[in-house]
């Protein structure tokens, strides 16, 4: 989806298979609060496509301004994707096999040093702080001569995890046609896929991950008379997955802690190997994947609908009315299988025998163990009418109007979880929607949507929200010269503005309910046993707030479409100008002598979105030569306006101004240098050091007197001589989240040959290197044993080579807040553009296909993610910051598809 | 055409009746499946939750055996836990944000130990108490709360909102006094702060309104109720609330403050005004009267009828017999000790690592170590006893002949550990050494108040409950020999009272050993000011005591009691067990400390939100 659809802001921050979906915004994010994610309707119904099966899908479109989504209820505030599948056709039975086999590269994980290295930087981050060698030599040279690997291992935790290669393959069996009366789509699917981790086979059971997925679908229309027609549409998704008994994250976390030369992964005899003081952070790697059981999921989705259309054109001509039901079922089951091991830490070797000496570390029988089951399941029932209405008057007025309610209900179902949340999730909406456009050159709309939501009291459920648009199609004006014509040949001006909603606001439900919670309690007495009297504490909970209702989008749009040269290029811009208002949110400027515990809530805060879009389409075709080209770009930019934020004591501090998730840093000026401080030498012969008085004290991260040159300098914003909070700014970096993403694109086609060529990329976006799971990226944070070093840490400021110019300052043993701390340092630009797709198609000639009775039939050969262009360069810049590189990796991948059509075999004839 | 409209319509009907025919009538009301929302005069009708109202008032007495780690806010020290040892010069926390913020200091923007939000909130539960709580007449068999039961509650909760008010008192100086329950539909809420006087009048009338309606003391048969306050709690309270309202932080002696003016000028700290000691001695009096009789300083004896101190100084913090305790007035029965090995607390943090799965990380400064008497009852500096020169046995000399509230307070290099006697260590290479990042830092653990006869392993207990104490009558007798001598140095009580607290500790009485010092303000005023620190050592009262005397800033020539600079400890990082190695007073940190200290930072964002600047910050701030 990435750059491949103008209006999409996507990206993707994980390939752990299953939990692989992107994350996507329409034209941005305008809400800090609640959910801000699309609405997704496939075939008109609130649903997920994350698994549907590609080929199921017919179309796929994004609508964007009010005027679009008000059909849709109010909730379109964040935007509608509109998912259609394919339906089946008055044709001969099409049956429609693709088979497609694909071989996965992880792109680009963290490296590590190996043991020796990693001793001598420790050595060297020890020496920076004045402190004694903590590995001999000998130790160092024992290591890096490999003499006893179980006593002085050097192990590459990741490497040894990961394999550098997986495949998937995909099946799909389709069968499209029917009579006049009744048509059909059939679709049957089977997808798999293996994980990256590196299987042990001495295990009675596999800890890689793996996928499959079955999928089913039935969509039939059916003429139950001339006028009626019937839709039945069932599918079914169906997913069982292997994952390893310790989470993905915590797998690629911990093999960022695991240091090289502590323990192996095993030790030669076959004993588990563990750190000498195991916990949570000091697990052995290898023993997570391998020895802690499995994890099996099974995901199953049912989807049905039922509709009737039924045109009433006896009433009157262009009438139709519709009714539909649709009931929804997805639910997963979990069951996860245990496993301990007993484990060791060798100690030494028996002067006598040579036999590895051994600390025992933890007890486990080593067999698997029941680790319990969970099930949780969603039904989602959506029912509709419509009256709809269109028809064309003297061939100029174009006349349509439609009137549609419906309800939706969304319930979780799971053991054990409250009444609050197992209450339905429920919304009833009417919608009317009147257009006009006259004589193909000028248009208009108006919409209506009142929709009504459970999360509100009574009285403040429903809200209204209406929209118009205009367009003008110029080039349509009977005075549009001809001349223009053969050159812009399509010319059209659209404006839009409308209101939208939303409830999803992210807070608790039913927020206007005010009441009690149980609070602390107290003791109002002991004895020498202990605390007596005790009561369990009573204390006000939200205060009731019947005022609080939808929030709402009132959204601007103005377009403009071109089509050059016959429409062989195709050019779409639009301007668009978000504004939510009512943002539910917790007052935060009350006084905390009020002593309220929960700040009132209210319909307050505000914030903007703005930007454009455009795609840019061609197509030529000169002889057998096709040649095609498309261009997508989307910029949006938002900006809180409101908050009820507490006035910073500096502007540059204030969050209101300012676009969401944007970090919140120190300026680093650069590292300190010997001119930075007095240096004397004490009795001992050891250097002080003193920060010269010009130079302001960062003594809020830790005393001045730790600090070395090769530390971070930051800016004095504020210029009070002290570094502290109130030097933090918000306007040094970039959103983490893009601002533009682009596309661009082209094929070329002869005859049955076809190449086909697509780069995506986002820009406009900073991340701040470990802010998140720090201990994996500052090398020695929770000291030597729980730690490894990644070889970016090469880049450092040494003593011998005291550069400015490298990744890492002074290296420090423990956390050193002064230098971790999120700053300008850290910043990198986290745009990047990738060579996506590379298509290859070749259609087989027409003799073989007769003589393997097909109609038609395709090879391609594909390649995704091929080539990334960023800056980072030290993980895939696509997952931003999170666990500081240490996710389940996107890969780079080779796909070889086969695609044809089996004509010959008609089932209806 | 006709027959083909009403096969249609049929069709049409059986849809529309199969959309809409679970219709409900209410389809949005969801929320009516749950429980009505439950307003404060529901609350009030019911005695259960009156009654667990009522207890939530309690939440803010504060827990002075977290010193480190309080489980029930998932370690992390509140501002009602007491963090106060660790920020002032008795205790290095090597842990949470106490460690760091002694050296880095903090500013208004990010001060941790603030109490100002948990106690507006609970002053806001007091006053929603006041205002709404009635008697429920019984009614059969029902639970019910009568009209004097209700009085004895509403009674209550106007003595915790004016001890709430007094404890904020304590850490800001004057605050905005809230005597109702703010209305959450109110269009501002802008709080301008009161002055030193109309606060401390405020809380004094509220203590004297309550202390009628209350009891002597706890009823010994009903130990469920131990800590309703009483009339001996009410008068502690104001005592101390005088003598601090008398102190110079609070009495004209802190010059910045003076400045301090609200927007409409009004001037919050009072000028100097001597009578106050008088206002404060009547109300230590008032204390010293009541207690006579009722109180008493806890002291154990030997089976032949000799006092043992030691025994004395110890189950003071164990005893929760109310006929033998007679010297606790007020604690909470909230405990932070844990146990050892398992339930985290004070506990296992104090423990050494080698003993059972300890972290030794609570230390104790040197600067508290050299507080300590020598058992002549005079100072290190005094006494001919002190050296430290040479060693008896493995023992440095230094730790030898010390008061026995030494050896109830602090653990030492090689003193033998509890139960398995094994000596604790901390040099370079030894079990407790500066190689974790949990150690004690100045090669010193506190041991006041821990349980001696917990082990972590065998059958041995691994917990001991004991209450935390907020009030004892220790405290008191200095505060009575402190107002006595402001007012009248001459009175021989005054020395007196130190004595009574001296000879419970075991050590001889001034009187006897330094009759010379009789009648003279100023040696008396520091003979109190060196047996608080003392007495008082880590139960959370020196940070608050150098602050009202403002000495806090005063060097070690001027008598002491400065909280920043350089503090110290053995040094750790010798592996030596030598004079001149480990036994080398090592400055290990430097602390912060500015005048803007001496009160508390009201929170920066609460100064913000005040339209028109009408809540002042303190100075400096």
């Amino acid at each position: 989806m990435q750059g491949q659809v103008s209006g999409i802001i996507s990206f993707q921050r994980s390939g752990e298979p299953g939990y692989d979906n992107a994350t996507f915004w329409i034209r941005g994010v305008s809400t800090y609060n609640g959910v801000q994610n699309p609405l997704i309707l496939v075939d008109g119904v609130p649903r997920t496509f994350n698994d549907i099966d590609p080929n199921e899908i017919e179309t796929f479109s994004v609508l964007k301004d009010a005027a679009a989504t008000a059909v849709f209820g109010a909730e379109g505030a964040n935007g509608v994707i509109l998912v259609t599948t394919k339906r089946g056709k008055s044709q001969k039975t099409r049956i429609t096999y693709r088979g497609e086999a694909s071989t996965l590269t992880p792109f680009r994980m963290p490296e590590f040093v190996g043991a020796p290295e990693f001793m001598e930087l420790y050595n060297e981050t020890r020496r920076n702080e004045g402190l004694t060698d903590f590995f001999t030599q000998g130790r160092i040279d024992s290591t890096r001569q490999q003499l006893d690997p179980d006593l002085y291992p050097d192990v590459n935790w990741l490497g040894a995890l990961i394999k550098n290669r997986t495949s998937n393959t995909r099946h799909n069996l389709s069968f499209r046609g029917g009579t006049e009366n009744a048509r059909y789509f059939v679709s049957t699917a089977y997808y798999s896929e293996s994980g990256i981790f590196q299987n042990n086979s001495l295990s009675q059971y596999s800890s890689n991950i793996n996928l499959k997925r079955y999928n089913l679908r039935s969509n039939v229309d059916l003429n139950v008379t001339n006028t009626t027609l019937l839709r039945i549409d069932l599918s079914g998704q169906y997913l069982t997955t292997n994952y390893p008994g310790s989470g993905t994250d915590d797998i690629f976390n911990v093999s960022s802690f695991a240091p090289p030369y502590l323990y192996p992964m095993f030790y030669s005899d076959g004993k588990s190997a563990s750190h000498p003081v195991p916990s949570a952070n000091r697990s052995n790697p290898y023993n997570l994947l391998n020895n802690s059981g499995y994890t099996n999921e099974y995901r199953t989705a049912l989807q049905s609908y039922i509709g009737l259309e039924q045109k009433l054109d006896a009433f009157t001509k262009g009438l139709r009315a519709k009714v539909g039901v649709s009931y929804d079922f997805s639910g997963t089951f979990t069951a996860r299988t245990g496993k301990s091991v007993s484990t060791y830490f060798a100690t030494g070797r028996d002067p006598a025998t040579g036999a590895i000496v051994y600390n025992k570390t933890a007890n486990g029988t080593g067999e698997l163990t029941d680790g319990g089951t969970s099930f949780s399941t969603n039904r989602n029932i959506y029912m509709e009418g419509s009256i709809n209405y269109a028809r064309l008057f003297s061939n100029k007025h174009d006349v349509t109007a439609m009137g549609l309610v419906y309800r939706k209900e969304s319930v979780l179902q799971q053991a054990g979880i409250s009444l609050v949340t197992r209450l339905p999730y429920r919304k009833m909406a009417y919608v009317g929607r009147f257009t006009y456009a006259y004589d193909r050159r000028y248009s208009a709309e108006i919409n209506v949507g009142i929709t009504g939501s459970e999360q509100f009291v009574k009285g403040n459920r429903y809200g209204t929200f209406p929209a118009a648009g205009l367009a003008w199609i110029v080039s349509n004006e009977p005075y549009y010269p001809q001349q223009l014509k053969d050159v812009l040949s399509n010319f059209k001006l659209r404006a839009s503005v409308g209101l939208t909603g939303n409830d999803a606001t992210g807070a608790a439900r039913f927020l206007y309910r005010g009441g009690f919670i149980s609070g602390t309690g107290f003791s109002l007495g002991y004895n020498s046993g202990g605390p007596l009297g005790t009561f369990g504490g009573y204390v006000e909970d939200k205060f009731a707030a019947p005022g609080l209702s939808w929030e709402s989008e009132l959204k601007q749009n103005y377009g403009v479409d071109l089509g050059f040269f016959k429409n062989k290029i195709n050019v779409t811009v639009d301007y668009f100008d978000n504004l939510r208002s009512d943002i539910l949110l917790q007052r935060a400027t009350v006084s905390e002598v009020a002593g309220f515990r929960q700040m009132p809530w209210q319909n307050y805060g505000k914030v903007s979105n703005k930007g454009f879009d455009a795609s840019i389409t061609a197509n030529h075709q000169v002889g057998d030569h096709n040649f095609g080209a498309r261009v997508n770009y989307t910029f949006a930019r938002n900006k809180t306006l409101e908050r009820d934020e507490v006035p910073q004591l500096y502007p540059y501090m204030n969050e209101t101004g300012v676009s969401l998730n944007t970090p919140y840093i120190y300026q680093a000026d650069r590292l300190f240098t010997q001119d930075d401080f007095t240096i004397t030498t004490d009795g001992n012969g050891i250097q002080q050091y003193e920060l010269k008085p010009s130079i302001a004290s960062q003594q809020f991260f830790g005393p001045d007197a730790m600090l070395r040159p090769g530390d971070i300098k930051y800016v004095d914003l504020n210029s009070d001589g002290i570094i502290d909070q109130f030097d933090q700014s918000r306007h040094l970096s970039k959103p983490t989240t893009p601002e533009v993403v682009y596309g661009f694109g082209a094929s070329y086609g002869y005859k049955g040959f076809s190449i086909n060529v697509f780069f995506a990329g986002v820009a406009n976006t900073q991340a701040v290197l470990g802010s998140s799971v720090p201990q994996g990226f500052f090398p020695f944070r929770f000291n030597v044993d729980e730690t490894g070093v990644r070889t970016i840490a090469r880049d450092r400021w040494t003593e011998a080579n005291p550069s400015q110019d490298v990744l890492f300052p002074r290296l420090r043993t423990g956390t050193n807040t002064n230098n971790e701390t999120a700053s300008t340092w850290w910043l990198r630009d986290m745009s990047f553009l990738r060579l996506k797709n590379v298509e290859l198609g070749y259609e087989l000639p027409q003799t073989i296909l007769e003589r393997i009775s097909m109609s038609n039939a395709r090879v391609y050969l594909m390649g995704f993610n091929l080539v990334t262009w960023d800056k980072l360069k030290i993980w895939d810049p696509e997952q931003g910051a999170g666990n500081s590189g240490m996710t389940y990796p996107q890969s780079r991948t080779f796909t070889l598809e086969w695609n044809s059509h089996l004509n010959k075999f008609s089932v209806i004839d | 055409m006709k027959s083909f409209i009403h096969k249609n319509a049929i069709l049409l009907n059986i849809a529309l009746l199969f959309l809409f025919a679970s219709c409900k009538k209410d389809y949005l009301g969801v929320a009516n499946q749950l429980a009505s929302e439950v307003k404060i005069d529901s609350v009030f009708s019911v005695p259960a939750s009156v009654r667990n109202f009522y207890a939530n008032i309690y939440s803010g007495i504060p827990n002075s055996s977290a010193v480190i780690f309080n489980a029930t806010s998932g370690g992390r020290l509140t501002a009602l836990d007491n963090p106060w040892a660790g920020l002032t010069d008795e205790l290095k926390i090597a842990q949470g944000p106490v460690k760091t913020v002694v050296t880095n200091g903090y500013n208004a923007g990010n001060a941790t130990f603030g109490r100002w939000t948990a106690l507006y909130q609970l002053i806001r539960q007091a006053n929603l108490f006041i205002q709404y709580a009635h008697a429920i007449p019984k009614l059969g068999d029902a639970d019910y709360i009568d009209e004097s039961e209700i009085k004895q509650m509403i009674n209550a909760a106007r003595f915790f909102r004016a001890y709430y008010h007094y404890m904020l008192f304590e850490q800001y100086g004057p605050i905005p006094i809230v005597d109702q329950a703010i209305d959450p539909e109110s269009k501002e809420f802008n709080f301008p702060r009161n002055s030193v006087d109309e606060v401390v009048e405020f809380i004094k009338n509220d203590l004297d309104a309550v202390l009628p309606n209350l009891a002597d003391m706890p009823n010994p048969d009903f130990p469920d109720g131990r800590i309703v306050p009483t009339k001996g709690v009410v008068l502690a309270v104001k005592a101390k609330l005088l003598v601090y309202a008398a102190s110079p932080l609070f009495n004209g002696g802190f010059a910045e403050a003076l400045q301090l003016r609200n927007p409409d000028g009004k001037q919050i700290f009072p000028a100097a005004n001597a009578t106050k000691w008088t206002e404060a001695l009547a109300a230590v009096q008032q204390f010293i009267d009541f207690a006579n009789g009722r109180y008493q300083l806890y002291k154990r004896f030997n089976t032949d009828g000799s006092y043992n101190a030691s025994e004395s100084l110890y189950q003071l913090f164990f005893d929760t017999d109310m006929a033998t305790q007679r010297e606790v007035i007020w604690a909470s029965p909230v405990s932070s000790w844990g146990a050892v090995g398992s339930a985290d607390g004070t506990e296992r943090r104090l423990s050494p690592r080698n003993e059972g799965g300890g972290f030794a990380c609570i230390g104790v400064l040197q600067e508290l170590v050299d507080a300590f008497f020598m058992n002549d009852g005079l100072s290190i500096k005094e006494s001919p006893l002190y050296d430290e020169t040479g060693f008896t046995g493995n023992i440095y000399n230094m730790y030898l002949k010390r008061e026995p509230r030494f050896y109830q307070a602090v653990f030492y290099q090689n003193r033998p550990w509890q139960i398995s006697n094994n000596p604790v260590q901390f040099h370079a290479g030894s079990p407790n050494d500066q190689s974790s990042t949990n150690n004690p830092y100045t090669g010193y653990i506190m041991y006041k108040r821990a349980a001696r006869n917990v082990y972590n392993s065998g059958t041995n207990p691994k917990s001991v409950y004991r209450p935390s104490v907020i009030f004892r009558l220790a405290d008191f007798y200095l505060l009575y020999a402190e107002a006595l001598n402001e007012v009248n140095p001459g009175d021989p009580k005054v020395l007196e009272y130190i004595d009574k607290v001296r000879e419970r500790a075991g050590i001889p009485k001034l009187a006897d050993i330094k009759p010379e010092i009789k009648g003279n303000k100023e040696l008396q005023r520091e003979a109190i000011i060196a047996e608080r620190r003392v007495e008082l050592c880590t139960e959370g009262q020196r940070y608050f005591d150098v602050r009202r005397w403002m000495i806090a800033e005063r060097s070690n020539d001027e008598g002491g009691g400065h909280q920043g600079g350089p503090f110290t400890g053995m040094n750790m990082q010798s592996p030596s067990q030598t004079i001149g190695g480990y036994y080398t007073r090592t400055a290990f940190e430097n602390r912060a400390f500015y005048r803007s200290m001496y009160l508390y930072p009201i929170p920066l964002a609460e100064v913000q939100k005040s339209k028109g600047q009408l809540l002042v910050q303190n100075p400096g701030w």
